[in-house]
């Protein structure tokens, strides 16, 4: 099973890799920006999937991540890591202002405030135009990366955020089957026992939502570096959902599950826009309906599943 | 190792518990025992950190405790188990017995070595073949029976290596069977270290407890050792009802 769960890994790499000769524009463009949005999903595996705690203000963090990039490139003329490092910086530091009194709450509470800090958030920065030219937005000229190469070149770009997505991908896997990660799913279980244990969990679930507002951040900063651009409507409260609807149709609990939600989602609504752009809500509500009803665990959950399902047959035919 | 002074908590006009002063020694079993609405779970929570004090004192091993946090006081080395059961159910056996090590082993670091992971594993599989449920240690906690739920509640409770464990009611909703293992269980543990229980099933308090603690209506009515508490009239007729034959509970237990 370790076996097959590598090859099918290695499969996909080798994939993505070679995609750019096997495919055009539109493909590269639409994969590079599902790696994006796929970071942005696996903010909400850590709050939620693993944590437990709902967040419905991840665009918060993903526009203050992509105004961070935009910003200090104008204004301090930073290169690209120090640009991304602003992005993770400021978005994790937003995330512990707010958590320091919102982990208190809990449940629906909890989400009602990351919903009410989306919507400060939006509002300070459409708000505040001499600073972020509210929807009109602000462009800029990506520095160069590592001194020669150009995010212009389509490549470049296209590989520049797939390395930038695996980097992150084992990054945030590593952590989540860390002791860490493991504590996350045991105060989505039953916090008050983790506190009976002796842990802080206080601070455990502070923590956690400055890893995932960071994670959203640096997506936001990613999602900026690539389009050269960065506007209000990156933080929009109707985007805070997109990731969470991504992570419920990819399977939530799962790192696998918010990717493959996010490439399904995403391919659908650039494979239909251009035909079907009035139903694309319908078709993706009743996704999304029909997978809470059928599988509760979502694709990669569904998934899981049926593999443990054929493993079992397959042990008993023995 | 603990004791109360004129301990009391109100939850708005009731009374729980009422200027209770009691002593548990080091190394001893203590029962408590009592109606419902006695106040015991209260004590546990007022002991764990759980609800704050209304007024008096809690001292653990001669320091307050009064008002700490319950993971401050769980640090100190208190643990304790849940009348309804309290585990992680979507973690495995081993996992649920590795949390507690993990924090008494200082780390939390995502950067450890798998080795120091494995290693804590090993001593919650170790926790896990003492309490008799080792081989369900790769099963999710929600998939072991009831009974066994029981077990790892306190198999938990050991993980954090305490010197003193509450148990509340152990034995609640557990088969003749199961309640004999968790009887030899509580026995076993009492030999290392301090164990306060509340329980119902007055065979079990008359097997393992060294002294039994009586609360009513929130204040100490009787305190004393089995025996001595088994004979006492006033505690037949608020513990127990009219019909019910202490004595018997008790002979039945001397015989088993």
């Amino acid at each position: 099973m370790r076996f097959g769960k590598l090859f099918l890994f290695a499969v996909i790499v080798a994939a993505l890799v070679l995609l750019p000769y096997l495919s055009g524009r539109f493909t590269r463009t639409m994969v590079s920006e599902i790696l994006i949005f796929a970071l942005f999903a696996l903010s909400i595996e850590v709050i939620y999937g693993h944590t437990g705690m709902l967040s419905f203000g991840q665009a918060g963090f993903f526009g203050v991540g992509a105004y961070s990039v935009a910003l200090t490139i104008i204004h301090a003329n930073a290169g690209i890591a120090t640009a991304l490092m602003a992005s993770v910086v400021s978005s994790a530091a937003i995330a512990v202002l707010v958590a320091a009194f919102a982990v208190h709450l809990r449940g629906h509470y909890f989400a009602l405030v990351t919903i009410v800090m989306g919507l400060i958030l939006y509002y300070a920065a459409t708000g505040w135009r001499s600073l972020t030219n509210a929807e009109d937005g602000l462009s800029f000229s990506r520095p160069l990366l590592f001194d020669s190469y150009s995010l212009s070149e389509p490549l470049v770009s296209y590989y520049f955020v797939l390395a930038i997505f695996l980097a992150v991908f084992f990054l945030v896997r590593f952590l989540l089957l860390s002791p860490l990660g493991r504590i996350f799913r045991a105060i989505r279980e039953n916090e008050d026992r983790v506190r009976y244990l002796g842990y802080d969990v206080v601070l455990l679930k502070v923590l956690s939502f400055a890893i995932s507002g960071a994670l959203a951040g640096f997506s936001g900063g990613m999602f900026a570096l690539f389009s050269a651009y960065a506007n209000t409507e990156f933080l929009h409260w109707t985007l805070s959902g997109e990731p969470v609807m991504w992570s419920i149709v990819g399977g939530i609990g799962s790192i696998y599950g918010p990717i493959i939600g996010t490439a399904l989602l995403l391919y659908l609504r650039e494979g239909l826009s251009s035909y079907l752009i009035h139903v694309y809500p319908i078709i993706v509500g009743t996704i999304i309906i029909a997978t809470i009803i059928f599988f509760p665990g979502g694709l990669a959950g569904a998934i899981k599943t049926r593999v443990a399902h054929v493993m079992a047959k397959r042990a008993s035919g023995k | 190792m603990l004791e109360t002074k004129s301990l009391s908590r109100s939850f708005g006009g009731l009374t729980a518990v009422s200027d209770l002063s009691i002593q548990v020694p080091a190394g001893s079993i203590r029962a408590i025992i009592g109606p419902n609405g006695a106040g015991k779970t209260t004590l546990f929570n007022l002991i764990t950190g759980a609800v704050p004090l209304t007024s008096g004192d809690i001292l653990f091993e001669g320091q307050s405790i009064a008002n700490k946090p319950a993971q401050a006081i769980a640090r100190l080395g208190i643990s304790r188990t849940f009348q309804l059961t309290s585990v992680f159910p979507e973690l495995t056996a081993r996992e649920n017995v590795w949390a507690g090590i993990n924090r008494v082993s200082g780390s939390l670091n995502p950067l450890q070595f798998g080795s120091r992971v494995r290693q804590n594993e090993r001593r919650a599989e170790d926790i896990l073949e003492q309490v008799g449920i080792a081989h369900r240690a790769s099963v999710t906690a929600k998939e072991l029976s009831y009974g066994q739920q029981r077990i790892l509640d306190i198999a938990m409770a050991l993980s954090a290596s305490p010197r003193l464990l509450l148990l509340d009611e152990p034995t609640a909703g557990l088969g003749v069977k199961e309640t004999d293992t968790m009887t030899a269980l509580i026995k076993r543990l009492g030999a290392t270290m301090t164990v306060m229980l509340i329980e119902h099933d007055i065979e079990v308090v008359l097997e393992v407890a060294d002294k039994i603690t009586v609360l009513y209506n929130g204040k100490l009515l009787l305190e004393g050792p089995p025996a001595e508490v088994a004979g006492n009239e006033t505690v037949q007729k608020v513990y127990l009802g009219h019909q019910a034959n202490i004595k018997g509970a008790m002979t039945r237990s001397s015989h088993a």
